[in-house]
């Protein structure tokens, strides 16, 4: 059969896409003409490029590592900063209002932690086994929740992490708001 | 050419099934064995079985449980509509707030899956379109989702009726705390 000819002919045509910069197009027209998947495997082997094979077969969605990481990241640096403004409060009579103000906060790390998790599922059909190796530094959402005395319940809410400490860990957030003028409640 | 079609006729058998483990084993051993693509995509579109391939594995999935699944997400959102009428009618700041923060979560929801099943599905099954339904489904309480955790009528407003609840509560703590002065 020709086809082990064409195959060649389809991997180079594909290689040189990379290099050109419309590798996207000419993938997806390799797909959609119903060819070896594992032509485009040969071909992205050893390059920046991923990709994930929708449609039942019909499309494929490619993006460079490089992309995938940048969009990981920015979802762990939103986690970050909703983190950082989460404060620990008076466990045993927390005034209405600051428990108000911190109901918004913690919905909102939440929030950042569920896009946090979508992102994760999303990029990591993309990613080769080695890939994960780049994402170690990457903080997950439970650590950067821990450091600050919380935990995400999974769901729309994070809640205080009770310690022994509780009162001290008070007092700290309490002291270092003061200091960032930050009106907390009407106490 | 008889292997090909010794080949295809034992795909169309598993994909007749409906045994989840077997047609996702048939895809890979398929693809593993350097088979064209085209002869998957074939013998998938004949059936309900859909398929999106990663770098390591297959997802299958068939399209009258996605296309079922799709509507009761959206039912979902439907559902939480009178609650969201309701609390807007003469609701508390409150109650407005909580009928919108629930309504919001389903309306991410059901968009978050709305990707994820167009992964699967060809062209021709026709693809959900979340942001479209949800539209509709708001259209008649002149709320507005943003796409991601908030509903309201226009930008801002959802922040100022927070504003607005934490408002009250302060009033009533300040209340409380005269109540308390007087009786000292």
């Amino acid at each position: 059969m020709p086809q082990e000819n064409n195959s060649e002919h389809r991997i180079e045509v594909m290689t040189r896409a990379l290099v050109a910069g419309d590798f996207a197009t000419k993938v997806k027209e390799h797909i959609s003409a119903g060819y070896p998947v594992t032509e485009v495997v040969k071909v992205t082997e050893g390059t920046e490029w991923r990709f994930v094979i929708t449609n039942s077969g019909t499309n494929i969605e490619v993006e460079t590592i490089g992309a995938l990481i940048g969009r990981w990241e920015a979802a762990v640096a939103r986690v970050e900063d909703a983190a950082s403004h989460l404060i620990v409060h008076d466990m045993d009579h927390p005034d209405d209002v600051t428990q108000m103000l911190q109901i918004r906060r913690r919905t909102q790390a939440a929030h950042a932690a569920s896009d946090l998790d979508l992102a994760e599922s999303r990029i990591g059909r993309y990613l080769r086994a080695e890939d994960h190796l780049r994402l170690t530094s990457l903080q997950s959402s439970e650590e950067i929740f821990e450091r600050v005395g919380f935990h995400w319940n999974g769901g729309d809410c994070v809640q205080e992490i009770w310690s022994e400490d509780h009162k001290r860990k008070y007092e700290q957030t309490m002291a270092k708001a003061r200091e960032r003028g930050v009106v907390l409640g009407t106490h | 050419m008889n292997d090909t079609k010794i080949r295809i006729a034992s795909l169309e058998q598993v994909f007749a099934s409906d045994d989840e483990e077997a047609v996702h084993g048939a895809i890979i051993s398929h693809l593993v064995a350097k088979n064209p693509l085209s002869e998957l995509v074939d013998v998938a579109r004949k059936t309900e079985w859909r398929f999106v391939l990663t770098r390591n594995d297959v997802e299958v999935a068939r399209r009258d449980e996605l296309k079922s699944w799709y509507q009761e997400l959206v039912d979902q959102v439907a559902d939480s509509i009178p609650a969201l009428e309701a609390a807007e009618r003469g609701g508390s700041p409150f109650a407005r707030l909580e009928a919108r923060d629930i309504a919001a979560d389903y309306c991410e929801t059901v968009t978050a899956d709305a990707t994820r099943l167009c992964r699967f599905l060809f062209p021709e099954d026709g693809f959900p379109n979340a942001s479209d339904d949800i539209e509709k489904l708001l259209s008649r309480t002149g709320l507005k989702w943003d796409g991601a955790h908030t509903i309201e009528r226009e930008p801002g407003e959802y922040d100022r009726l927070f504003q607005e609840a934490v408002n009250v509560l302060a009033a009533r703590e300040a209340n409380r705390n005269q109540r308390g002065a007087q009786f000292s």
